[in-house]
């Protein structure tokens, strides 16, 4: 019993100061919590005698969250597993918000280099060397 | 060693290099990640398989632990178990 009395779990103030819980929800989110992740196949009846509450306050609870996003619920054979999350707060962002970046927006090929050489002073004035070319 | 996956709506999260999230999706998966990191519902099992799996985020989770390390919250990196960070300190010169 001693070491069971050991340790910590953290727990997010977003499920604390959230009225839409109730108490027995913010308790079974909290006893899930303190579960190493890999030991959250629970049944029913060990959820009741550590929580003390009766089967209906048991489903009641578990509804609570699922339906807030706090808890997802995998549906095993013999025991259900239990995965915790956050609900999304902020609001959704769409594609239509951003505009649209095609590759027709940046400079082609052909003309970046062509600026390029222009400030090189590589004129096709010049032949070689830098000597002027012959007007015919 | 135990891996958590890390779930975005109910599905594990796509790989960083080939996925079908639009811009919105990416925006929100980055928020998401920095904001169960404050809350304390990242854990470090879930950020490893997220970096060793080249998944969505994986950049958002390497900043997380290197932020961590230079303030000298950490001195071993909990996901290569030993003291070097992903990226360099930005010095003064760095954009």
């Amino acid at each position: 019993m001693e070491k069971a009395k050991k340790g910590f779990a953290m727990i997010p103030n977003q499920l604390i100061y959230d009225d839409r819980l109730s108490n027995e929800a913010k308790i079974l989110f909290c006893y899930i919590k303190s579960l190493s992740s890999n030991y959250r196949n629970l049944r029913n009846s060990n959820l009741r005698t550590k929580l003390g509450c009766s089967i209906n306050t048991l489903q009641n609870a578990k509804s609570e969250l699922v339906k807030h996003g706090y808890l997802v619920i995998h549906r095993l054979s013999s025991a259900n597993k239990y995965s915790l999350k956050l609900p999304n707060d902020y609001p959704k962002f769409k594609q239509s918000d951003y505009p649209k970046i095609t590759q027709s927006d940046y400079p082609k090929f052909g003309e970046y280099y062509k600026s390029n050489n222009n400030n090189n002073n590589n004129n096709n004035n010049k032949g070689f060397k830098g000597f002027k070319k012959d007007k015919k | 060693m135990n891996e958590d996956i890390y779930y975005y709506n109910n599905k594990p999260l796509e790989l960083s290099y080939s996925n079908g999230y639009s811009m919105g999706d990416k925006i929100e998966i980055v928020l998401k990640l920095e904001n169960d990191f404050k809350s304390g519902m990242l854990s470090w099992s879930q950020m490893r398989w997220i970096i060793e799996n080249a998944r969505f985020g994986s950049y958002t989770c390497q900043k997380i632990v290197d932020k961590l390390i230079f303030d000298g919250k950490l001195k071993v990196n909990p996901i290569t178990n030993n003291t070097r960070t992903f990226y360099k300190k930005p010095s003064a010169f760095d954009l």
